[in-house]
């Protein structure tokens, strides 16, 4: 059994090659669209600041959005992840796995003024998903992502519900989270319920890391429309020989009644 | 060209003719355009009764695109009797917001786990995420 009770762990993955291979093709991209080589991936991860200086906000944002197009457009990166964390995303969901349809790409360059402020994903996503912040190159103080555990979340929640108070949440939340320092090759897994983000970067190092959310195909669906944002990954034979069935008896019940009315 | 019905949903709040400008496209992209707009009294938006004789007198279509697959959702039980009707006179359905096609009765027999799924888990959460995440 996981233990999951402050809502988040990291975890090693079980195969790094599908990382490697992410890595790699999210490189190529960079390359692309940021107009630079070099062969080692961390260099190019690492030190994209330098070799794509002096980009306004505007600029890094739209070179972002194609390079997040690109990137879903040519590799099934849920999957790939899936792959490299199987045995901990089976132990959470069991067998039967929606996989969101496309993978967010976040680039935080050093001193960017516009980290992601604390927040949490729920309800808009599912209190039963699970999302998987996979960084490409490794993070540490700054650069990492700050989390506060699922207890201290609840219980800022019931302080913001009681005095509608945001601006001493976020002081708060702030105040309480702890950097979560996790390496290339290993996984953030947190729940949608936990408050999360990150400050602004202040190592001299550019973080690159990919966010994605998985779910059990029959668990509460979040406020978001569960078709357009999530694919089915995986199903069982078990699911399978359910739903056949279930399928059945209504088109064998059509059947009989038409037959009735004819 | 494919010809396709198409069929608003009326119960919901979004814009008529952003619902219209979505199903044009989900035509378009599938090759074919809109030769039946569905009018609103022709069709009870649960059960949508009448839909399916509807399509049965329209002559030389190909398929039905829905605005959404929560039109099949608003009943009691996730309406599988109406889209398994509608393959079998041999039409395809397609929902413009989900862009997804179901193409004939095989296609449906491997979507119907996605869908079934939808419907549930939709259900599920409209019965706790109001009352505990809006205090
Ligand atoms: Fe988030």
């Amino acid at each position: 059994m996981i233990d999951f009770k402050k809502g988040y762990i990291i975890k090693k993955c079980d195969n790094i090659e599908p990382l490697k291979e992410i890595q790699n093709y999210l490189c190529k991209l960079l390359h692309k669209h940021f107009d630079f080589y070099h062969d080692d991936p961390f260099t190019s991860l690492n030190q994209l600041h330098k070799f794509a200086p002096n980009l306004n906000a505007t600029q890094l944002n739209e070179k972002r959005v194609g390079l997040i197009e690109d990137f879903n457009n040519e590799i099934d990166c849920s999957e790939m992840i899936f792959s490299a964390f199987e045995t901990i995303i089976t132990q959470f969901l069991g067998p039967d796995i929606l996989a969101q349809k496309k993978s967010n790409v976040v680039i935080q360059m050093p001193n960017d003024p516009n980290p992601s402020e604390i927040h949490r994903d729920a309800p808009s996503h599912s209190p039963y998903e699970i999302v998987l912040w996979v960084p490409m190159v490794d993070c540490f103080k700054t650069k990492a992502m700050h989390v506060l555990d699922h207890q201290k979340s609840n219980v800022l929640y019931d302080f913001l519900a009681k005095n509608d108070d945001w601006a001493n949440f976020e002081k708060e939340a702030t105040a309480q989270s702890e950097y979560v320092p996790v390496n290339f090759g290993e996984a953030l897994i947190f729940s949608t319920t936990v408050l999360h983000g990150s400050h602004i970067n202040k190592e001299n190092e550019t973080r690159v890391s990919l966010n994605l959310r998985y779910k059990n195909i029959f668990s509460p669906s979040g406020l978001k429309n569960q078709l357009q944002y999530f694919k089915v990954l995986k199903t069982s034979d078990l699911l399978k020989i359910g739903s056949e069935l279930q399928f059945k008896k209504i088109d064998y019940n059509l059947q009989k009644n038409k037959k009735e009315i004819d | 060209m494919n010809s396709y019905y198409s069929c608003l949903d009326t119960l919901l709040i979004a814009p008529q003719a952003e619902q219209h400008d979505l199903i044009k496209r989900m035509a378009y992209n599938n090759n074919g355009k809109i030769v039946f707009y569905g009018a609103e009294e022709y069709f009870v938006a649960r059960s949508q009764p009448f839909i399916l004789n509807k399509l049965k007198r329209t002559p030389n279509l190909n398929g039905v695109i829905f605005f959404t697959i929560d039109q099949f959702c608003y009943g009691e039980k996730f309406n599988t009797e109406l889209m398994l009707n509608i393959v079998k006179i041999g039409l395809s359905i397609h929902f413009a917001r989900e862009n997804i096609s179901v193409l004939n009765l095989k296609d449906l027999k491997i979507k119907y786990v996605e869908f079934i799924s939808y419907y549930h888990c939709k259900k599920s959460e409209q019965n706790f995420v109001n009352e505990y995440y809006f205090l």
